[in-house]
Formats: C-alpha cells, structure tokens, sequence
C-alpha cells in the first residue's frame, strides 16, 4: 500500500540530495584526510595528495589502543541500552497504558531530568558511586547512563496510550499475566517507536563525554570520547591522530547503520503492526 | 515460555544485587587496609593484603589529561625510572586529571595521593592550601640545591613548599616562516620599528603578517602576553610591588601597541572569526608569515616540515625581554589525605632531580632552566635565546586580584576582546586593569 | 499483596523509577541545597538563605548576563520550534513515501549524530576555515574570492551559528522519531485517505500531521527543553566567557561560567561565591524550564484527553 503514497517531488529532491552530499562530502573529506601522514596535512592540508597510506591507522590500532577504547564504549553502550529500553518501555507502558492518579504528574517527574546541568549534581552521584565501590568501572557509567530516562519515557507513553485496548483484552483473555502481554503484545507493536528510541539513545550514549571523564580513571577503562579529546586536546600536534580517531569513531557504525537500519525499521514496522 | 521470562528477570536482579554486595564488601576492605581511597576495588585488596605483609604500597598519582598525548611517553619513561629504584612502590599513573575531575575529587574530599599543580600562576593551589588539601613539604628534605628563588616561589605559599619544583620555561616567541620572510627581504628584526616596518611589508604583498586566534580566549592573548615584559617590565615590577599603578604610559603604550596591530590589519582579514586551529593552518600553510605562540607548541611547527624560525619580539631599544613562567609538566604535589606521605614524597624527589627531567626534555623539547638539563636540539636552544626574563602579565595581574577582584581574568575575558575590536584605546585598557586590580599597601 | 496485585502498573513503574530517581533526581536536590549557601567551591559553606537569588536579580553586572543569556536561549529555541521541527516533519514524510533513495537520505541526515562535538566544530574548521576551508577554495573557484570569510565564527552572526551547528546536527533526531511515529499510523487510516483522492501534500496536513499531533507537541516540549539547556556549541564557540560581547552567550553557559569558570570580572561577590551563585542560575534556569514545561504538558495532554 504505501507505494502508492510514491509522487514526484522534484524540488524535494532537490533539496534532500543538495544536504545530503554536503553532510557526504565532510565525512568523505574526514575520511580522506586520515589517510595522509601527518607533515602532509599541516604543510600542504589543501594541496594534491602526495602519500596516502595507511600509517595513520597502523599507529590508532596498534599504538593507541583503540580496541580497547572501543570495547568499554560499546561494553556501556549495550549494558545501559538494554537497561534503558527495557526500563523505559516498562515506565511508559506503566504510565500510558493504566489509569490512576496523577498520571500527568508521574511524566512531569520523568522530565526533571533534563532540566538540570549534570555538572552540578555530579558530587552526590560521585559518592553514590563511591560506596557501592564502583569508582574506575564501567558499570559505573552505565548505570549513571541508564537513570537517563527522561526522553524515551516521555516520546514512548503516548505511544503505549494510543494502542488499541483489544489486543490487551484478547491476551488477558488468553490467561496471559501483565508481564506476557507487555513482552508479546504490546512490546512488539510499539516497535517502530522503540526503535527511533534506541536509535537517539545510542548515539547518546556513544557520544557521552563528561560521566566517563569523572568516574573512569585509568586508561584501560577509558572510552572513545576520551581518547578522541586526547587527540582534539592538542589538534595540531595531533591530528593525524584526531583525523583517524574521528573517523574510526564515526564512518564504521554509519555504514552499519546505512546497510541495516532500512531493513530493521521494516522488519519491525511490517511485523507489528499485523500484530 | 513465560516461566522463564520470570527465570531471567529474577537472574538478573539476583546478579545486580550480589555485585552491588561483592563491590560493597570490597569496599569495606578497602577502607580496612589501605590508602588511596579512589583505588579500584581489585588493586585496593592486594594493596591491603600486601602492606599489612610489609613494605609494598600503591601511589594514585593524577597526570594532566589536557597534555595527555605530549605526557604520555616521558612518564612512561620516568615512571619505569622510579620502579627501577623503588621496587615495592607501584605507581598507578592516570592521565584522570582536569578541572572538572579535580573540582569533583576536592568536593568529594577523594583527591589521589599526588597530583600536578600550577604552583603561583594561579590561585588554585593558595585555594587549595587553604583548605589544609595539600601537604606541606617545607620541613621534609626535598633537595633544593639545583633552584634558584624564583623556582621556589612557584611552589610555595605563605612561605611553605607544596609541590615539586619546575625546570622548564614556558614563554611566547615569534615563529616565522624563513621561506616568506627571505622572499619579502626581511630578517630577524632587530627592534620594535623594523618588527613592524616588516609587517607593513608583507601586508602590502598580500601575506597575513601574523596570524591571530581571535576566537580563543588564550591563545589571542599571546601577543600581549610577549608585548608585555618587552615594553613594560619595569613598570610591571613596580606595579606589583605597589609601588607603581597599572595607568603607567608603557603599560598604556604597550595595549595601544597591540591595537594598533589589529587596526592596521597586521592580523589578517576576519581574525576575529578564527581559532587556535584555523591561526595554526595558515601559519603552516604559508597563508600567514608568523605566529607568536608559545614554546610548548615548538614539536608542531617543527612536525609540519616547513621552514621554521624563531625570535622573541624585541623592544624599541632592541631588547628582547621575555615573558617567562615555568611548566607545570612536572609539579606535583602531595594530598594530606594520603596514607603513603613518604613514599609520595620519594616521587616528588625523582621529579625535582636530573634524570627524570632529562628525560622529560628528550621527549618534549621544553626550554630547561636549569643548565644540567642538554637541550633536546637546536631549535630548543634557539627559543632560549633572549636578553632578560621578564615577567609574566598574568602572574602579576593574577598577584593584583583578591577574590572579589580578579584583574587577570579581566585582562583575558573584558580588555583583550575590547582592544582587538579597537572598542577601547591603550589608556583606557590599563585604566579598566588599574580599577580591577588591588595593590599591596606599601 | 493484593493493593498491589490491583496496582500493576507499579510493577512496571517502580525499576526505572528507583533507578531515575536515584541518579537522576536525587543529585538535584543536593544541589538546590547547595543555592541557598555562600560556597567557593572547596571551602566552608556559609548557609545565607535566598540572598544568592535576591544578588543574581539585583547585581546589574549579573543580571545583565542573565538577560543576554536568557535571551538567546529563547532565540535558539524559537528558531527550532519554528524552523527545525517544521523541517523535521517534512523531512519525515519525504522518507516516510519512500523517496528515491531515501535509506541514503536517512543515514545522512542523521550522520552527524555519530560525530562528537568536538570533532564536529574541527570539522567546521576544515570545510569553513578562510584560509584552508574547502567552502572558501570553493569560492575562488568561482571567481568569488572576495566572498571568503571564516564562515565558523564570524562575531556579528553571534548566536546564530550556534543555531546552525544544532540544527545541523540535531535534524535527524526529531526526524527519525516523526518517522517512527508515521509508521505506527494504520493502514486503515491511510488506505481511506487514498480513496479520498487526497493530494499528496493534502495527505501530510490532512492525515498525517492530525495523526502524529501527541508527537508533535511532545517534540515541540523536547525541543523546548533542549533549546534552554543548550551548552556544548556554545562553549566550543566561544569559550566560558561566551565569545566576544558574550555573543553567543547561553544560560547553561552562564552557569558554567559562574560555577567553573574565572568569573570575576562579571563584578560582584562570585568568586568567593562561585559554587552558590552557580547553583542558583542553574535553579533559576531550572524553574524557569519546568513551569513553561508544566504548561505545556498540561495544555497539550487536556487536548489530547479530549
């Protein structure tokens, strides 16, 4: 059905292939600079590409120890994604789908968490962190992360409230318990949704700077912000460095996401709203 | 299937809350044995078991995180240099350390065993003295027979000594391309007028003379911070020691100096708009003939390959007054939390001698002080040359503030930005410093 | 047991609450606490009751910030309600009917996303620099050199930039939850309106938009609350102080700035102060956030209620 929503729209087009090649070329260029050693990209950042090689690469790999920097991202990218799209779905599920007393009020909560400079409160989540013994470990960051409910809370309970109450009454009906009917009804049927969700959040979380920076202190702890700042610290002295480690951080999870995302949205999309 | 749904809901709180007790009991162990209270739990426990065994303890020692890809390497170095001679101290040196890191551990009263510091150029360390976080090292031995006075001072605070002592010079030189400056027929200038004669000259060839950072609030500052000892140390002196004002006509002069550059254009199209990166670029692109940055920034000119020179910006007489201040590279000081004062104390010891800080200068090609300490090169001996070392524009200014009144951070934030959009003259610069600042009753 | 059995929502609620309430909420009472003291930072506090927010009002040097700052956050957040959503949500429905080539379109549009700050105002350095951007080559090229400028940092465009580094990359957020939210419309809905003979442009504001109208108005409340927290850009932009004449100045820079930076020479007692009058701008900022918030959240679920 929806490919009789298909018009032309030539102007559209227009406009979406114009912003897109521009976004394209500063990543190519991103790219293509990583490849140039660093003498070349100080003396002659514009001129004809006299060396290209992989030098620059061979120096993040090896040297810097990039692995390890990628593994504690992406050990607290997965430990607070899981925790905070299970947690989130639940409270939304909790908050859109029952009716009880002040529902707006509970949402309203949720939101506080945005409206507040983390800078500041920082110490009490540092002695937090502190008793539970958690200094220097990464669950630390994840669970600091994970409290970050806020938005998917607050973009998932309209969602949940809009699902027709059918399906719920069906699987009562069933005999399935609140839990099931969450897990095999309604979870799934808020896929798309949850996924946009997933989507921002990890990218948050990938991203975030400043938690990692307090609470991981030695470097076989640290993650991909952290070592990119090394490098951006200093970015002339650096920049083959910053060049590479921009483009390790940033070019391998967009092509992952360019090959995959189309067919995941789909799949979710077809497959819950069938039900 | 829903049973086990239940199976793993209840796992996984079952595992959360047996780590939450593990990491809990680690705690307590912790705080039994050991010292460093910001240990992980795991090097913490071995720490314990090992010192009630005797002998063998752990130092936390915090490095610059900003400097972090220029530290790296030396205090692999040095650090390898203090396990060779103190076997039983492990050293767990992490670059962990920033404003935001420190401001969070002295709130948190969590600070490692050492730390580096900015001795008197800023009021950090009085700040923190104050408040007892430092130990003072004034009756401990520290071997003070390679230092002069002025070393000492860096680190001490209401006549005690708190950090380990600096070797190496920080100033700002003029780096210039030697290619563009031979082309235009120009040379080392050898006072104030031929510096600026040569600016008009290769303005009129159409080359940015110098290329300012206008958008980076230290890195703008660079020009005044060389202009200053080289057209004012004397009053600056004065000044400090309450005995002259800030309103002095060199000190006037020198502002109006750096005006005049910005409005004759000696700075370049757009420098407003442009940051430290931006400035840099053009300068290793041959788009700007000079720089003036500071010696640490050396390794970057020298890493482009261009054809790099150096000179410090002389006075109307020829003379070449430096600003100097030292490098907080290798001053550290001690926590009075810590539970190892002595054995931090052995580290502080390795900082201030010789041997780790030649190898500090081999990696980094700091400008040394102290003449035990061989030049990494010729390029290092070439930003060591000058007549005096001046003062420092923000230390004295920084000397001048109280905590109501801080005339540094007026210069940097209100003063500079003022003359470099010609928003206010040389005078009326040194008047806005002269009402800011708060001078020792003679 | 059986208050709770009828309760189960509680059962949902009450991780994600303990978790939230713990690391997200609890920290910020620690801190309103913290406003209502004198406090360097790391000395002795001074407790002084609501002198700090009577000084923050009544201190011109301050206040004036307050202004300045409060000013452009607002300009930041009507420039995104009023243009970014708007673009958002065409850009939505163009990847929605399947555009040619609309999976590349969506990578795109969201890629800067994937950047760090950092390395995306570094990369605004290499394409918009005057002397090595790429933008500025390409303007000589064509014969339009004096057109060339640092186009990054040029002071008069002040806030603006800032907007643009957000908006740029920020679009792909909203976009890809409008787009989340379009998927979950029925085909039933979508099906009658074709039978209608609607337009395609009819089909967006007639069908479309009245759908996915909760999503709007809760982006519109995100949005809004973005817009006044906004702090990264800035700060890259123009350091603590807010660039030169403050102008891109932001509240939660101002906060910044009072709390950590070097921040006497705004006048006043903030550098003995630093930590206290810090907290307060950010309760100050926080108030300000969560009233304009409740409303919304009020007017907007009465509507939906209905």
């Amino acid at each position: 059905m929806k490919t009789i929503l298909k018009k032309k729209t030539p102007i559209s087009a227009a406009i979406l292939w114009v912003y897109s090649l521009f976004t394209l070329f500063v990543l190519v260029y991103m790219t293509y600079q990583a490849f140039r050693p660093k003498k070349d990209l100080l003396s002659a950042t514009f001129a004809f590409p006299k060396h290209l090689g992989f030098g620059n690469f061979r120096k993040l790999f090896v040297d810097a120890g990039f692995f390890t920097y990628l593994f504690n991202s992406a050990l607290i990218l997965f430990g607070a994604l899981f925790l905070v799209v299970m947690l989130s779905t639940m409270v939304a599920y909790g908050i859109g789908k029952f009716n009880f007393k002040f529902k707006s009020g509970i949402l309203l909560y949720f939101l506080i968490g945005l409206m507040f400079p983390v800078q500041l409160g920082i110490v009490p989540i540092f002695l937090l962190i502190r008793d539970l013994g958690l200094l220097n470990n990464q669950l630390s960051v994840v669970l600091v992360l994970a409290s970050g409910l806020s938005m998917p809370v607050f973009l998932l309970t309209t969602f949940f409230a809009k699902l027709p109450n059918d399906l719920y009454e069906s699987a009562k009906i069933d005999g399935a318990g609140e839990w099931t009917t969450f897990i095999r009804v309604m979870f799934p049927l808020a896929s798309p949704v949850t996924f946009s969700v997933c989507i921002i959040m990890s990218m948050q979380i990938w991203n975030q700077f400043f938690v990692p920076l307090i609470f991981l202190q030695s470097e076989a702890k640290k993650t991909i912000p952290l070592m990119i700042m090394k490098f951006t610290n200093n970015v002339l002295y650096n920049m083959d460095m910053a060049m590479v480690g921009s483009v390790m951080a940033t070019v391998p999870l967009l092509i992952l996401f360019f090959f995959f995302s189309g067919r995941i949205v789909e799949g979710v999309a077809t497959g819950g709203v069938k039900g | 299937m829903l049973r086990t749904r239940k199976l793993y809901v209840l796992l996984a709180i079952t595992a959360m809350l047996a780590l939450t007790l593990q990491a809990c009991g680690g705690k307590n162990d912790n705080n039994a044995g050991s010292s460093s209270p910001a240990a992980s739990t795991n090097s913490a426990n071995t720490d314990a078991g090992a010192s009630s065994g005797g002998g063998n303890v752990t130092l936390k020692v915090w490095g610059d995180l900003g400097n972090q890809a220029v530290l790296e390497e030396p205090f692999k170095k040095i650090n390898a240099a203090f396990a060779a001679k103190y076997p039983n101290i492990k050293i767990e040196y992490d670059f962990a350390q920033n404003d935001q890191s420190l401001n969070v551990a002295l709130q948190a009263n969590e600070l490692p065993d050492l730390f580096w510091v900015q001795g008197d150029k800023t009021s950090k360390m009085s700040e923190m003295v104050k408040n007892g976080f430092l130990l003072d090292l004034t009756s401990r031995n520290l071997d003070l027979s390679r230092y002069d006075d002025s070393q000492k001072t860096y680190c001490t605070i209401d006549g005690k000594i708190y950090c380990s002592l600096p070797s190496f010079f920080d100033t700002n030189v003029v780096y210039y391309n030697k290619d563009i400056y031979e082309k235009n027929g120009l040379t080392v200038p050898k006072n104030w007028d031929e510096f600026v004669q040569g600016l008009a000259k290769l303005k009129d060839a159409g080359v940015t003379p110098i290329a300012l950072a206008g958008k980076s609030e230290w890195d703008r500052a660079w020009p005044v911070f060389a202009l200053a000892p080289a057209f004012s140390n004397d009053a600056l002196k004065a000044a400090q020691a309450g005995t002259g004002k800030l309103t002095d006509p060199s000190i006037a002069g020198m502002f109006q100096s750096f005006r005049d550059l910005a409005e004759k254009g000696y700075f370049g199209k757009d420098f407003l708009a442009q940051d430290m990166a931006g400035a840099q670029f053009a300068f290793t692109n041959g788009k700007a003939a000079a720089i003036i940055d500071g010696t640490w920034d050396n390794s970057t000119y020298v890493a482009s390959g261009m054809n790099l020179g150096r000179f410090p910006i002389p006075n109307k007489d020829g003379k070449r007054i430096v600003q100097s201040s030292y490098s907080n590279f290798m001053t550290y000081a001690i926590a009075s939390k810590s539970q190892h004062p002595e054995e931090a104390l052995k580290y502080l010891e390795l900082l201030s001698g010789q041997e780790a800080q030649q190898i500090m200068e081999d990696f980094t090609g700091l400008v040394p002080t102290i003449k035990d300490i061989t030049p990494k090169d010729e390029g290092v001996k070439e930003l060591g040359v000058f007549d005096e070392a001046g003062l420092n524009i923000y230390s004295v200014l920084t000397a001048l503030s109280t905590t109501d009144s801080n005339a540094a951070d007026t210069m940097m934030k209100d003063v500079i930005p003022k003359l470099m959009t010609l928003a206010i003259t040389g005078e009326e610069a040194a008047a806005i410093l002269d009402k800011a600042a708060v001078y020792p009753s003679k | 047991m059986s208050w709770i059995r009828s309760k189960p929502f509680l059962w949902f609620i009450l991780p994600g609450f303990v978790l939230y309430s713990l690391f997200s909420v609890y920290p910020i009472f620690s801190a309103v606490q913290i406003s209502l003291n004198k406090w360097d930072g790391i000395g002795k506090k001074t407790f002084v009751g609501f002198d700090n927010y009577v000084e923050l009002f009544s201190n011109p040097a301050l206040f004036d910030q307050l202004k300045n700052a409060l000013g452009h956050s607002v300009t930041i957040f009507a420039l995104n309600a009023l243009v970014v959503l708007p673009a958002q949500l065409y850009l939505a429905y163009l990847l929605y009917s399947k555009i040619r080539g609309h999976r590349f379109f969506q990578a795109m549009i969201f890629s800067p996303q994937f950047i760090a700050t950092p390395v995306i105002a570094f990369m605004g350095t290499l394409v918009f620099d005057g002397n090595i951007g790429v933008f500025n080559k390409v303007l000589e090229a064509f014969g339009l050199g004096e057109w060339t400028r640092p186009w990054m940092g040029i002071p008069e465009f002040g806030i603006y930039i800032v907007w643009l580094l957000v908006a740029w990359s920020g679009i792909g957020v909203g976009m890809i939850f409008f787009l989340g939210a379009m998927k979950m419309i029925s085909n039933e809905v979508i099906e009658a309106a074709l039978l209608d003979g609607a337009s395609y442009w009819g089909r967006f504001f007639r069908i479309v938009l009245p759908q996915i109208k909760t999503t709007i108005l809760n982006m519109l409340i995100l949005t809004y609350i973005f817009a006044m927290t906004l702090f990264d850009f800035s700060f890259i932009l123009g350091g603590a102080s807010g660039g030169i004449n403050r102008s891109v100045d932001v509240m939660a820079l101002f906060f910044y700035r009072i709390s950590f930076g070097d921040n006497s020479s705004v006048g006043g007692t903030t550098n003995v102060n630093a930590m206290g009058m810090g907290t307060t701008i950010a309760c100050v900022m926080f108030l300000i956030v969560f009233v304009v918030a409740l409303l919304q959240v009020f007017v907007s679920y009465r509507r939906t209620e209905d």
